[in-house]
């Protein structure tokens, strides 16, 4: 009988979780892009500006944070929790521009 | 399915981390017993780390995918709403997309923080050995989904009618 576990996994888990969290760190930082561009193409360069530096600051915190990713670290809440604020950042900049293109 | 029928329909049996020598093979790194409970006074979440003990780490790594999937689903809101929005600027009178791209961002914004909750109740379960808690935020996305796709679908009408 198998034993649950890393060394019943030989590895498969730990590279999945790094593939998912390079999927996960790349589509936030193509969405602030995007958040960045699309603000500038409607002439607000203060969003823009916002949504760049937001995807530079992450990129930043982020990959020198999964440095010290593993299976057992404890820096995984960290990186979480700063995702999840990035999400809710671009989804705040979003609305922001929906607003501001609803009334100019 | 809670962890224990998970456990049983995998065919695997938990790992048993009894003494010292099955810790260091496991690869947790941990000494002592006093650096075990050092460890739990400061590790955070305290919510989620403070409670129950350690479980197999591949249904935390599991769990962690999860919420980086839902993570990754509040931001495709978001980038569709922000898509909108382009849309809208193209033309005039087009306030009905930009209401729809802010409902969209806004509901990303609102899944992240639902997946990151999520998260939480789930590795709290697992390490409490307690079923695992059915996900909120699906029959609510669900909603919101169908709604948004009868006002894209209201909206493509009335372009054509008009």
């Amino acid at each position: 009988m198998t034993t649950a576990g890393l060394d019943g996994d030989t590895g498969a888990q730990p590279q999945r979780t790094m593939l998912s969290w390079h999927r996960t760190v790349l589509s936030v930082t193509l969405g602030t892009l995007v958040v960045s561009i699309t603000a500038q193409r409607l002439e607000h360069p203060l969003i823009a500006a916002i949504a760049a530096l937001t995807a530079f600051a992450l990129l930043v915190l982020v990959l020198r944070s999964l440095r010290q990713w593993g299976p057992h670290a404890r820096a995984r809440w960290t990186v979480l929790q700063m995702t999840c604020i990035s999400v809710v950042v671009l989804g705040s900049l979003g609305l922001l521009l929906a607003l501001v293109n609803l009334f100019s | 399915m809670c962890e224990g029928e998970t456990r049983e329909a995998l065919g695997v049996e938990p790992a048993e981390y009894d003494d010292e020598d099955d810790r260091v093979e496991a690869g947790s790194g941990e000494g002592t017993g006093a650096a075990d409970e050092a460890e739990r006074e400061t590790r955070r979440p305290q919510s989620v780390y403070g409670v129950g003990t350690e479980p197999d780490v591949r249904f935390s790594l599991a769990n962690e995918r999860t919420a980086l999937a839902w993570l990754r689903t509040g931001l495709t809101l978001v980038a569709g709403g922000v898509a909108l929005t382009t849309l809208a600027s193209f033309g005039d009178g087009h306030a009905v997309l930009d209401v729809i791209a802010a409902l969209a961002c806004l509901a990303g914004g609102v899944l992240a923080l639902a997946a990151i909750s999520g998260w939480r109740r789930r590795e709290r379960a697992l390490r409490l050995g307690d079923p695992l808690p059915a996900p909120r935020i699906l029959p609510v996305l669900v909603g919101a989904v169908a709604v948004f796709a009868l006002l894209m679908a209201g909206y493509a009408v009335y372009q054509v009618l008009m």
